[in-house]
C-alpha cells in the first residue's frame, strides 16, 4: 500500500482531504517521527511537587537545626529514607511572605501569593511554579502538566483549590482524583476510531464558537470589573481551545506502555494504597514521557483513616498527645516510606542514555503549613536532579531571624532545571547550596 | 460593653529622637449612634475612617521593639517607627501589621533577649491589632457597592435547569462554589473554569436527552406492581441456610469418621471444617427462627445479620418518561421494638450505578396485628431504579458486628428484629398532563407550512429567551445553532436528537450561566424591572422568575414599591422559598460543619445519620415555621420557640409529638430544648465528633448570636501540646488558654460561653457530668463496651464579653436572648450580602441602619427585613 514518503506538500493537502485510515495511521507517524526523535537525545527535565496538606509532626520530622551540612541525621520521621540519605536535601525556614490561613496547606504552597492582594476581592491567586515549568516543558509532551488531586471532602487542610496548581489568572487547574482513572488516561488506547475522534474534536471545536457568540454579546454594556469577571469565560475557552489544538496534535500518536507495566488500579483505592499507585503511576508516566511536569495534592483524612485513624484529620493536625499524635506521627513515617519507595522506581528505570529517571527528576515534597496550624519553617524536602546540577545529602537552616521566601526555592528549581526567570512570586533570590 | 479607645490619627507616627512618645492627633472614636448601641465591637472599631490602632500601640512598639525596627535599624527590612497607625491606609500597610501580628502571635517576637511585654499588655495589643486586621481586610475588598456579574452558583444552575425542563437534575459533579470564605452567591467569588464549562454541557445534555426521548403521542400507562416481601427474603434466606446447614452437615460426616481426608468432604484441611461448624453455630439458628415465626409467611421480618439489617425493595421503574411514581409498603413494629428502631428508612437506588440516595424516614406505628401503610410520591427516577426501605440503623459495620456477636454470646438466635413488612407496590408513572409541560412549553406545534428549519429556529429561539430570563439572543447566535442542528440531521441524528444540541448548547452560553446586568456607562443607575425581577427571584428562590412576577416586570409595574413589596409576600408564601431558607440559613449559620465529623455509635448509641439530617432540619424548620407565622427574627433566641417532629423529640425524650413533619411543640417543664441554643444542631456543629468542643461553639455564639465575631483562628500560635488534653479536665484547657497572651486575647472572650454550654455533648444531648469514655484494654476487649475514664463536673458559670455574669446555662441563654439587638443586626448584615451578591461592606452600614430601621416597625419579621433590603435602593440599583 502507501509507503512512507510523503511530501509535505502531500501532507498539507492531506489535511481536509478524506482519507482511509490506514493512510491516516501511517501519515501521523511520519507526522511525529520529528517531534519524538528531537525528544530523546538528551533526557528531559522532570518536576515533581507533593503537597500533603496538613503539615508534619514538628517533634518527629525536622532534623535538628544545630547539625546542618552534609554532617547530618535524619530525623525520627525521616528514617526510611535511609537508604536515599544522599540524594535527598532537607531545608529548614522557608517560609511565604503572604500566607495567613492556617488551614491551607496547598493553596498558595506553589505559588507564593497574598490572598489580598487585589482590592475588592476576598480571594486572589497568581501562577504556581508548576505552571511556570508546564509553559515550557508541556510543549512537546501529551500532556503539559498533569495534575493529581487526592483531597476528597476538602477536609485535608489543603485549602481551595482544585489541585497544587493554579494557571496564569491564578485560578484553579482541574485535577484527576482517582488513580484508576489516570490509569486509563495514561495508558489505555482509546478505541474511538481516529476519524471519529477527529470528527469529536471538530464538532467540540464549533462548540466553543458558538458560546463565544453569546459571550460577546453579553460582554456588551458590562462595567469594567463585570468584564473581567466575564473574561474567565472567554479565558475557559481558550484554555479548552489550547487543550483540543493539544489533543489533535497526539490524536493518531499511540499511547506508549512503560517497561514496567502498571496493574489498573482498583476504582475505591484511596488513602496510602493511592499514594503509593500514583506515585508508581507519577514513575511510568515519565517514563513514556506522557508529561514532565506533576504535581500531587495527597490525600490526609482517607490517608490517616487506612493507618487506623477515629479523629479527622483536622483534629488529628492538633497533635496532643495521645491518639492524635500517635497518628500524626504515623502519618509522617508512611510519607517518607512511601517517598523512599518512589525514589526506588525513579532510580532504577533506566534513560536511554544510561542515567536514570531520577537523575532528572526534580521532586519537592512538603505543605505551606509546617505543624499544627503554623505557616512558619515550611517543611521541604527536595530530592534528585543530580543531571541537572543539584546537589544533595545536606541540611540546609536558613537564616532563622530572616525568613527566606519559600519562592526562592521555586526560582532556583526553575532555573535549576533551565528555565530562565528572574523572580518567582516574592523571591528574593536562590538557594545557591542547592546547586 | 462600651470600648471606648482613643484613636491616635495621623499621617504616620514618628518618634523624635530615642525614648520619646508617639505624636499624632488625638481623637474620639465614633459617635454614638442608635446602632452601635447594639453592643458590637466590631462595629466600633471599624470607624467608617477605617481602622486604627491606639496610641498604646505605639507606646508598645517604644518600649519594646525600637531597638531594632526603628527608622534606621530596621532589622528584617521592618521599620515600626514610620508604621502608619492606619492599619487600613493600603495593602502594603496591613501587610505591614499582619506581619507584627503573626510574629507577636507566634512568640518570636520580641526576641528572648529582649524585654517581655507584660501579658495583659500584649494580650490587649493582639486582641485590638486582629480586630483591625479583621477591619483592614473589609475595607480593603470593600467594592464600594459595586455588585459583580454573578455566575449561577450550583444551586440556582439546578434551580434554573429545574424551571426549564420540570427535572431534578443532577449536579454532584459541579463543584459546590461554597469555599471561597462568603456566601456562594458573592459574584466576585464565583468563578470559572474550563473545566466548569464541560460540565455544564454536559449535565445540559444529559437533561434535555431524557426529554428527547419522551414521544409526546405515546402516554404512559399507569400500573401498579405489588411484591409480596416474604418471597425474596425466603428466597435469599434460605439459600444461606442451606449453604451453612451443608457446610455443617459435611463437617460433622467429616469428624464421625477418620478414614478420609477432609478434601472428600469437600473442604480443603481440617481448619476449614471447623470453621463450617462455627458459622452454623453462629449464623444458622437466626434463620432457623426466621423460619419458624409466623409472620414470615405473610410478610418479612427486617431481620439484622452481621451485616446489619436486611431491607425490602420495591419493583423497579419501567419508566422512561420520568414520571412521578407513588410507593406503598405495608409495614408493622414489634411490640418489644425500641422508641428509636422504630423508624423505617426509605431512599432509592440504581440498579447499575446508584448509591442508596436516602429520601427520609417514617416512625411506625402499626403493629403486627394492625399493620399501616406507607405512602410516598417520588418524581424523576429513571428506567431500573428501586425503591427501598430499611430499618433505621447506625449502619457502622464494626458496631454492627458487635451488637451481633454480644447478642448473640446471650442467646445462639442474636438480635430480634423490630420491623416486619408485609408487601411493598409502585404506582405509576404520573404525568400531570400528557405530553408533558416541558413538551408544550419547548415544542410548540409548527406553523402551517412551516419548513423544518424555520420550525427549529423559533423553538430555539424561544427556548433561548427563557433560558436567558427574558432576554434576547443574537440572530447570529441562532443561526449557527440552527446550522449545527441542521448538520447533525444531515448525518442521520433524527429530529430530537438533533435539537438537543443546541439546546444544551443555549445552557452552556453566558446568556444563560451569568445574570448580566448591563449599563449604559459607569455610572450607577436604576435596574430594569426584569432585572429586578431576575435578581428578585434568585434571592428568594435562587431560580429564575416565574411567570406571574415575570409579567408584572414586563408590564413595567414592578418598580412601583407597593408591587414589589406584594411580590416579596407572594414569593416568601410560596413553596419555593425553601431554597432561600436552607442555603442562607446553612451559610449564615456554619452549618457546613453538621456533617464534617464522623459519630462513632460506640460513643454516641443514639446519634445516627437520621439525626444528623433531622437535627439540620429543625433549624431550617425553626426559620421556615417564623416566615410563615410572620414571626420576628428574635424568636430563634426564644427559649419557648420550639419546632420538632417525631424523630427530634424522640431524641430530646419529649413526648407527645407524631408525625415527621415538623411543627410547633411546647417546651416540656425543665426541658433545656427552645431556640437556636436548644437545638442539637448546634451544639453538634459545635464539636468534633467525639467530644464537645467549648472553643468551637462559643465562637459560634459570638459570631452568629452575638454579632461580635472574634478574629479568624490566628496562624503561627504556638500549640499547647505539653498535656494529653483528651485526658484532662475540660476546664484546664481554659486555664492553660489564659496563660499565654497570645490566647487569652480571644479566648478569655470565647471560652466562658463555651464552658456555659458543656452540659451538651458532642451529640447534642443533656448531661449533668462530664464523662470521658475509654475503650477497655486487655485481650478480646474490643467487644466490651466502653468504661468511664474520667468524670468531671460541669461548671457552667461564667461571664459574658461584657462584663455580665450567668451561674447556668438556662441563664447565659436568657441573655443571649436578651442581646436580640445584636442578633438581628448580624442577621441583617448576612441577609445584606446573601441578597445583593456580595460581601458586607462598609459602604453597607447605612443600608443596614435603614433596614433595620424599617423593619423593626414591622415587628422585625423576616418578611419585613426582606421586603425593605428589596425595595432598598442599593437592591435596585446596578
Amino acid at each position: 500500500m502507501f509507503k512512507n514518503r510523503y511530501t509535505r506538500r502531500a501532507v498539507l493537502r492531506s489535511g481536509t482531504a478524506v482519507i482511509t485510515l490506514p493512510f491516516l495511521d501511517s501519515f501521523g507517524f511520519s507526522r511525529f517521527a520529528s517531534a519524538r526523535e528531537k525528544a530523546t537525545p538528551t533526557p528531559p527535565k522532570r518536576l515533581v511537587f507533593l503537597g500533603m496538606g496538613y503539615g508534619v509532626t514538628k517533634e518527629i520530622w525536622y532534623p535538628d537545626p544545630t547539625k546542618t551540612g552534609s554532617d547530618y541525621e535524619l530525623s525520627k520521621a525521616l528514617q526510611p529514607l535511609q537508604r536515599h540519605k544522599a540524594d535527598v536535601t532537607v531545608i529548614q525556614n522557608l517560609e511565604h511572605r503572604y500566607s495567613n490561613e492556617g488551614h491551607w496547606g496547598s493553596t498558595f504552597w506553589l505559588t507564593g501569593a497574598n490572598r489580598y492582594d487585589v482590592p475588592g476581592r476576598s480571594f486572589h491567586n497568581t501562577v504556581s511554579v508548576d505552571q511556570v515549568a508546564a509553559e515550557t516543558f508541556g510543549v512537546e509532551t501529551r500532556y503539559p502538566s498533569i495534575q493529581l488531586d487526592g483531597d476528597m471532602g476538602g477536609k485535608d487542610g489543603h485549602g481551595p483549590g482544585s489541585s497544587l496548581a493554579w494557571n496564569r489568572q491564578g485560578k484553579p487547574v482541574s485535577a484527576w482524583k482517582k488513580p484508576v482513572d489516570v490509569f486509563h488516561k495514561l495508558f489505555s488506547a482509546d478505541d474511538v476510531p481516529l476519524a471519529e475522534r477527529k470528527a469529536r474534536l471538530k464538532d467540540q471545536q464549533s462548540v466553543l464558537d458558538a458560546v463565544m457568540l453569546d459571550a460577546r454579546r453579553v460582554k456588551k454594556g458590562l462595567t469594567r470589573t463585570d468584564r473581567d469577571k466575564i473574561d474567565e469565560y472567554f479565558d475557559s475557552v481558550r484554555d479548552i481551545e489550547t487543550r483540543l489544538a493539544k489533543e489533535d496534535q497526539w490524536l493518531d500518536v499511540p499511547k506508549k506502555q512503560p517497561s514496567r507495566p502498571v496493574k489498573k488500579p482498583s476504582p475505591e483505592l484511596d488513602g496510602v494504597k493511592a499514594v503509593g499507585v500514583m506515585y508508581d503511576l507519577m514513575a511510568a508516566a515519565m517514563e513514556v514521557d506522557a508529561s514532565r511536569v506533576f504535581t500531587y495534592r495527597m490525600p490526609v483524612e482517607s490517608f490517616i483513616a487506612e493507618l487506623g485513624s477515629t479523629v479527622s484529620a483536622h483534629s488529628m493536625s492538633h497533635y496532643h498527645e495521645g491518639e492524635r499524635r500517635q497518628f500524626s506521627e504515623k502519618r509522617d513515617v508512611t510519607h517518607a516510606t512511601l517517598l523512599a519507595k518512589f525514589i526506588d522506581r525513579l532510580k532504577a528505570t533506566r534513560e536511554a542514555d544510561g542515567s536514570s529517571l531520577f537523575d532528572h527528576t526534580v521532586t519537592t515534597f512538603g505543605s505551606n503549613l509546617s505543624n499544627v496550624h503554623s505557616l512558619k519553617n515550611c517543611p521541604t524536602l527536595v530530592a534528585g536532579g543530580a543531571a541537572a546540577g543539584f546537589r544533595h545529602g545536606q541540611h540546609l537552616v536558613m537564616g532563622d531571624r530572616e525568613r527566606t521566601p519559600l519562592c526562592n526555592l521555586w526560582l532556583s528549581v526553575l532555573n535549576g532545571v533551565g528555565i530562565e526567570a528572574e523572580s518567582f512570586g516574592d523571591s528574593d533570590g536562590t538557594i545557591d547550596r542547592l546547586s | 460593653m462600651k470600648i471606648r479607645v482613643r484613636y491616635l490619627r495621623g499621617s504616620a507616627l514618628r518618634s523624635v529622637g530615642n525614648g520619646s512618645a508617639g505624636r499624632g492627633v488625638l481623637r474620639l472614636a465614633l459617635c454614638l449612634s442608635a446602632l452601635q448601641i447594639a453592643a458590637t465591637t466590631s462595629a466600633e472599631a471599624a470607624g467608617s475612617d477605617g481602622a486604627w490602632m491606639p496610641a498604646s500601640a505605639a507606646a508598645l512598639f517604644e518600649a519594646h521593639c525600637l531597638d531594632c525596627h526603628d527608622e534606621f535599624a530596621a532589622e528584617g527590612g521592618v521599620d515600626l517607627e514610620t508604621l502608619d497607625l492606619h492599619v487600613s491606609k493600603d495593602i502594603k500597610t496591613a501587610e505591614v501589621w499582619q506581619k507584627v501580628l503573626n510574629v507577636i502571635n507566634s512568640g518570636e517576637m520580641p526576641p528572648p533577649e529582649e524585654r517581655r511585654i507584660p501579658d495583659r499588655k500584649k494580650a490587649d495589643f493582639l486582641e485590638a491589632l486582629s480586630k483591625n486586621m479583621v477591619t483592614a481586610r473589609k475595607i480593603l475588598s470593600d467594592s464600594g457597592g459595586e455588585i459583580t456579574i454573578r455566575r449561577l452558583n450550583r444551586r440556582e444552575y439546578a434551580r434554573s435547569l429545574e424551571a426549564l425542563l420540570h427535572l431534578t437534575p443532577n449536579v454532584d459533579d459541579l463543584p459546590a462554589d461554597d469555599d471561597t470564605g462568603g456566601f456562594d452567591t458573592s459574584g466576585a467569588s464565583l468563578y470559572f473554569s474550563s473545566e466548569q464549562f464541560e460540565l455544564y454541557h454536559q449535565i445540559a445534555s444529559d437533561e434535555l436527552a431524557k426529554i428527547a426521548r419522551i414521544d409526546p403521542r405515546k402516554k404512559p400507562r399507569v400500573e401498579t406492581v405489588r411484591i409480596e416481601a416474604e418471597i425474596e427474603a425466603a428466597a435469599t434466606h434460605r439459600k444461606a441456610l442451606d449453604r451453612l446447614t451443608d457446610g455443617y452437615e459435611r463437617a460433622k460426616a467429616f469428624q464421625a469418621q477418620k478414614a478420609k481426608p477432609a478434601k472428600a468432604f469437600g473442604f480443603s484441611d481440617a481448619a476449614g471444617t471447623k470453621k463450617a461448624i462455627f458459622q452454623y453455630n453462629f449464623d444458622a439458628p437466626q434463620l432457623i427462627d426466621y423460619f419458624e415465626r409466623p409472620e414470615t409467611k405473610r410478610g418479612a421480618t427486617l431481620i439484622r445479620r452481621r451485616v446489619g439489617p436486611r431491607s425490602v425493595t420495591s419493583p423497579p421503574v419501567r419508566d422512561t418518561t420520568y414520571g412521578r411514581h407513588t410507593f406503598r409498603f405495608r409495614v408493622a413494629a414489634f411490640d418489644d421494638a425500641p422508641e428509636r428502631l422504630r423508624y423505617i428508612e426509605y431512599g432509592v437506588k440504581h440498579r447499575k450505578w446508584g448509591e442508596w440516595q436516602r429520601l427520609g424516614q417514617r416512625k411506625v406505628t402499626g403493629t403486627l396485628a394492625r399493620p399501616q401503610t406507607i405512602e410516598v410520591d417520588v418524581a424523576d427516577l429513571p428506567w431500573d431504579s428501586y425503591f427501598v426501605v430499611r430499618q433505621r440503623w447506625h449502619n457502622n459495620s464494626s458496631e454492627t458486628w458487635r451488637e451481633y456477636r454480644n447478642t448473640h454470646a446471650e442467646d445462639p438466635v442474636g438480635p430480634r428484629p423490630f420491623l416486619w413488612v408485609d408487601w411493598i407496590e409502585r404506582e405509576g408513572p404520573f404525568h400531570d398532563s400528557w405530553p408533558p409541560r416541558v413538551f408544550r412549553e419547548t415544542f410548540p406545534d409548527p406553523s402551517r407550512g412551516e419548513s423544518e428549519e424555520d420550525y427549529v429556529s423559533r423553538v430555539l429561539t424561544r427556548f433561548a429567551e427563557r433560558a436567558f430570563r427574558g432576554d434576547r439572543p443574537s440572530r447570529e447566535y441562532i443561526e449557527f445553532l440552527v446550522d449545527r442542528y441542521s448538520t447533525w440531521r444531515r448525518v442521520g441524528r433524527d429530529r430530537a436528537e438533533a435539537v438537543v444540541d443546541p439546546m444544551a448548547l443555549i445552557l452552556s452560553s453566558p446568556g444563560f450561566l451569568y445574570m448580566a446586568e448591563p449599563r449604559s456607562g459607569e455610572e450607577r443607575e436604576p435596574l430594569s424591572d426584569r432585572e429586578l425581577a431576575v435578581r428578585l427571584s434568585y434571592f428568594l428562590w435562587s431560580a429564575p422568575p416565574d411567570r406571574e412576577l415575570m409579567t408584572v416586570a414586563e408590564r413595567g409595574r414592578l418598580s412601583d414599591p407597593a408591587e414589589l413589596g406584594r411580590q416579596v409576600d407572594r414569593m416568601l408564601a410560596d413553596e419555593r422559598v425553601h431554597e432561600f431558607v436552607e442555603s442562607f440559613a446553612h451559610q449564615w449559620l456554619d452549618m457546613g460543619r453538621l456533617d464534617q465529623f464522623q459519630f462513632h455509635p460506640k460513643w454516641h448509641p443514639t446519634f445516627d445519620t437520621t439525626i444528623r439530617l433531622n437535627a439540620r432540619k429543625e433549624i431550617y424548620a425553626m426559620i421556615r415555621t417564623a416566615i410563615d407565622e410572620g414571626l420576628s427574627v428574635e424568636t430563634l433566641l426564644d427559649p419557648d420557640y420550639l419546632v420538632l417532629n417525631d424523630v427530634m423529640a424522640d431524641y430530646y425524650g419529649i413526648d407527645g409529638v407524631s408525625g415527621h413533619e415538623f411543627r410547633r411543640v411546647d417546651v416540656p417543664r425543665g426541658s433545656p430544648r427552645g431556640g437556636l441554643l436548644g437545638t442539637a444542631a448546634v451544639h453538634i456543629m459545635g464539636s468534633d465528633g467525639r467530644r464537645s468542643s467549648p472553643v468551637e461553639r462559643g465562637v459560634w455564639v459570638l459570631r452568629h448570636l452575638l454579632h461580635d465575631p472574634p478574629p479568624p483562628a490566628p496562624a503561627n500560635v504556638p500549640q499547647l501540646s505539653r498535656l494529653d488534653l483528651d485526658d484532662s479536665s475540660p476546664r484546664t484547657l481554659q486555664r492553660l488558654h489564659m496563660e499565654q497572651p497570645q490566647c487569652a486575647q480571644c479566648h478569655r472572650k470565647i471560652d466562658p460561653i463555651g464552658f456555659g454550654l458543656e452540659n451538651f455533648d458532642a451529640a447534642g444531648l443533656w448531661r449533668d457530668k462530664v464523662e470521658i469514655l475509654e475503650p477497655p484494654t486487655g485481650r478480646g476487649m474490643q467487644f466490651a463496651d466502653l468504661v468511664v475514664g474520667k468524670e468531671f463536673g460541669i461548671q457552667a458559670a461564667g461571664t459574658l464579653p461584657d462584663g455580665t455574669r450567668f451561674r447556668s446555662y438556662e441563664q447565659l441563654r436568657r441573655e443571649i436572648e436578651n442581646r436580640d439587638e445584636a442578633f438581628a443586626r448580624g442577621f441583617c448584615e448576612a441577609l445584606i450580602a446573601y441578597g445583593l451578591g456580595r460581601p458586607f461592606g462598609f459602604s453597607d452600614e447605612e443600608l443596614a441602619a435603614q433596614v433595620l430601621h424599617d423593619a423593626r416597625r414591622e415587628g422585625n419579621t423576616f418578611s419585613a427585613f426582606v421586603r425593605h433590603l428589596v425595595v432598598s435602593d442599593a437592591f435596585r440599583s446596578k
